[in-house]
């Protein structure tokens, strides 16, 4: 009894311990994630941060094994990830768009390709790379800003290119991933506004 | 059937009252609150205007030094500081005020206009794309609804229609601003840099040309701005007043490897453009003569000068030049409150222009819009290859009913400007297509007839939020030719001739006790048929604000314009309505006209939308596409997490 006082007692002591010596950081709800072990600190923090997501799975796909991430990463370098990888999808993306517009002989395709284009454009060249730097300055409020930009303009591509539930998309399923990507990095970015 | 009222237009106030017998005590005691009210508000306003100390005050002591009015500032704020006059002086001291209930004042707010939370706004300032966000800056007062304390507003959009406010840009802190920051624009560098010039007028009370720029490129929403240290780097030359020196324009970069820019002024009542050259912005050589000058036209406010492609297709940088480029002067008349521009041709080897007609120069010819409207000014936005002209439009209510309600004035819709290569003699406006963006759910109707004096209603839903698509054919009831010499838009819509007046009545009632007029009035219909010789036709395009509300203590009236209409063109319309405000354009935006309205019954669900003809001798058909359109929810840039 007493020894099993004993070591609850030495655990207790442990795990305050090291949560003090938490560097600070700029976002506060990264001290939550520092009562794990080291050895499963990354599994973990993606877990935690992939289940408050609407695309689990694509959340986990995208940030295991990410060489970026190492134990002492927090939601804001898990955020950084995200958003960095959104801007490699939907740069390729708008590559992909650019390539079929150039080869299509269909004008309303054509009409909707540019069209779509016109929204990929802002979110390439300006929307998420501004994100990216406002989420590394602290800026959580623009960069959520941002990527609800992104969504909307991003959706309303999928808009354009999909009128009904049985039409399929030119892009496959390009857009589709930028779009739930899109939301994984909202869902992630309001984790630090709640800070 | 019904048609339009052939009287003056309004319901006699007898049958109101009779109608509303059952209420009137409640009513008279409403009032009477009312004024108690407005009074305790209004000294409540008064002690802290006292208490605060600042300048507001001391500048209404200024302008009533001499006079013992105090209801009434007999010269319109402005004029003393040397600017256009900023209040309305349509109203005299004997005009009652009307008792606007908060719910009347309210509807007024428009829904996708941009305007500040509160206060006063007039022209807007630097505007331009950078980054990813559209920036626009406006003369703003801090304290209160009438015209003051001038400094920069700001605000930042993704698409020019869905604003975000952000914190002034420009303050009144250094002795060449402190009486106001001024108007001024913007002009971006090739390296990506950006450089603001604005008048400031100085504790000495004159009007110098000041340079300021970003404190931090990289912040994609520039929200802080460094004025240089030397300012001002421009002050009023020899020959030119202290109170005569304003509104300096982007800058356009020329073959002797100089910027070059133009500001407005004024010798003995002619108005003109003075230039001034730059390698840095800080060192500025002024021209010997004018880019322009044009007798008896006053003094030149916000002047703009930028190149039109002639075959009207796309925006063109302020340093275009070359064959296929025209260049557009425009002015805003102190004297007159208008906006006057004139198409021409730059001579950059010696930095003059001049008009393709001079009888159409600036300040005598072509206006921009035949309404309520001052103070535009143009950028070119790189990010769309377009030129977007903005447009100020003040209040046409009571300063009391401003500072009642808490704010004053309006932008409108931002528009694109291009070179009409049909006509070749003017430009064409038209709201960015951005607004398309608003639209919600949307009716169509085809070639609905209305007969001479017929009132058509539209069952739309709600028509306060509208973006109105209209085309109309015209069909003779006489075979014989019909000659019928009246020109422009008459006293308004109730004055019937042959060929017109016929359009659409915006922020009605079903009584039409309360309406808005706007429509085309032809002076003669040429008919195939005709066996008189070829009769010439011109079309006025008009705005008849004379029954837009009962309420006495707002300005009602009929605005418009002659409007070319080619002979292989239906006459066509667009009516953006918001409330209070209607921007309205005609054969593509070939002539515009904004105007205000206050109704105090056409207002929430009773605002209506109806066709009308009150031409006495043709049917017309009309075809119209009419979305209703969702707010813009214009609110603070969110910054803060909210918890």
């Amino acid at each position: 009894m007493a020894k099993t006082l004993h070591i609850t007692f030495t655990i207790t002591i442990i795990l305050l311990f090291s949560s003090s010596s938490i560097p600070c950081t700029q976002s506060q709800t990264t001290r939550v994630y520092y009562y794990w072990n080291e050895n499963n600190g990354v599994e973990d923090l993606i877990e935690q941060v992939c289940k408050r997501t609407p695309f689990y799975d694509l959340c986990i796909s995208t940030l295991h094994n990410n060489p970026l991430l190492s134990p002492k990463s927090d939601i804001k370098q898990v955020a950084l990830i995200m958003v960095n990888n959104i801007l490699s999808n939907a740069t390729d993306t708008l590559n992909y768009i650019e390539a079929l517009l150039k080869h299509t002989k269909d004008p309303q395709l054509e009409q909707a390709l540019a069209l779509c284009a016109e929204s990929y454009i802002p979110v390439v060249r300006f929307t998420l790379p501004q994100a990216a730097v406002a989420i590394s300055q602290g800026h959580f409020a623009f960069a959520s800003y941002c990527i609800s930009d992104a969504v909307k303009e991003v959706n309303s591509c999928e808009g354009r290119l999909v009128k009904s539930p049985s039409d399929k998309s030119p892009l496959g399923d390009r857009n589709d991933v930028v779009q739930k990507l899109v939301d994984v990095a909202n869902a992630i970015i309001k984790l630090l506004l709640k800070a | 059937m019904g048609g339009i009222k052939d009287d003056v237009g309004h319901v006699p106030l007898l049958e109101a009252e009779e109608e509303e017998e059952g209420w009137r005590p409640l009513r008279l005691r409403g009032s009477y609150l009312g004024i108690f009210g407005s009074i305790v508000f209004l000294v409540s306003m008064a002690a802290l205007i006292i208490y605060q100390g600042h300048d507001y005050y001391d500048e209404a002591k200024i302008e009533n030094k001499g006079n013992n009015n105090n209801n009434y500032n007999k010269v319109p704020r402005g004029v003393a500081e040397g600017v256009s006059a900023k209040s309305n002086s349509f109203l005299s001291e004997t005009t009652p005020s009307y008792n606007w209930t908060n719910a009347m004042l309210s509807w007024q707010r428009t829904a996708f206009h941009f305007q500040p939370e509160r206060n006063w706004m007039n022209d807007p300032n630097g505007p331009l794309f950078h980054k990813g966000w559209y920036h626009l800056f406006y003369q703003y007062n801090p304290f209160s609804a009438v015209w003051g304390n001038i400094t920069w507003g700001h605000a930042v959009s993704r698409d020019l229609i869905h604003w975000l406010y952000l914190p002034e840009a420009i303050v009144r802190d250094m002795w060449f601003d402190i009486n106001g920051a001024w108007s001024g624009s913007a002009t971006l560098l090739p390296g990506g840099e950006i450089v603001m010039l604005y008048t400031g007028y100085t504790d000495q009370q004159v009007q110098v040309q000041n340079l300021a720029y970003p404190a931090d490129a990289s912040d994609p929403l520039l929200l802080n701005w460094v004025k240089y240290a030397k300012n001002p780097v421009m002050v009023p030359p020899p020959g030119i007043g202290p109170h005569d020196f304003r509104d300096p324009t982007t800058a356009w970069f020329g073959p002797d490897n100089k910027w070059t820019l133009t500001l407005g002024s004024m010798v003995n009542d002619s108005g003109l453009s003075l230039v001034y050259k730059t390698t840095d912005f800080i060192n500025y050589e002024l021209n010997d003569h004018f880019l322009h000058i044009v007798p008896g036209t006053g003094m030149w406010e916000c002047v703009d000068f930028y190149p039109v492609s002639i075959n009207g297709s796309v925006g063109l940088d302020t340093s275009a030049n070359g064959p296929g480029v025209k260049h557009v002067l425009k002015a805003s008349l102190d004297d007159t409150k208008l906006d006057y521009y004139a198409i021409g041709t730059y001579f950059i080897e010696n930095d003059t222009w001049i008009p393709d007609d001079p009888d159409l120069d600036v300040g005598i010819g072509l206006r921009l819009d035949y309404g309520k409207y001052y103070a535009s000014k143009t950028f070119y936005d790189q990010n769309k290859q377009r030129r977007v002209l903005w447009g100020w439009i003040n209040e046409s209510d009571s300063e009391v009913a401003d500072i009642t309600k808490g704010w004053a004035s309006l932008q409108t819709i931002p528009r694109t400007v291009l070179y009409d290569k049909k006509t070749g003699t003017n430009l064409l406006q038209w709201p960015v297509e951005e607004i398309e963006s608003l639209r919600l759910s949307s009716h169509e109707l085809k070639e609905l007839l209305v007969k001479p004096g017929t009132v058509v209603p539209l069952h739309i839903g709600p028509a306060t939020q509208l973006d109105i698509f209209v085309e109309f054919e015209i069909e003779l009831l006489e075979s014989e030719g019909i000659v019928n010499n009246v020109e422009g838009c008459g006293v308004g819509a109730v004055e019937r001739s042959a060929f017109g007046p016929f359009g659409i009545l915006a922020i009605a009632n079903d009584e039409l006790s309360e309406l808005t007029p706007i429509y085309f009035r032809l002076s003669n219909y040429g008919n195939g048929t005709s066996t008189t010789t070829t009769t010439t036709t011109s079309t006025s395009f008009c705005v008849d604000e004379t029954r837009s509300s009962k309420a006495p203590d707002v300005s009602k009236l009929v605005f418009g314009s002659k409007v070319s209409v080619l002979s292989d063109e239906k006459l066509s319309l667009r009516v953006l309505v918001d409330h209070s405000i209607i921007e309205s354009f005609a054969q593509g935006g070939r002539t515009v006209i904004s105007s205000r309205v206050y109704p105090t019954e056409a207002i929430y669900g009773a605002a209506r939308l109806f066709l009308f003809n009150n031409a006495t001798d043709i049917n017309i058909k009309a075809s119209l596409k009419i979305w209703q359109l969702n707010s813009a929810f214009i609110r603070p840039f969110p910054f803060h997490n909210t918890q």
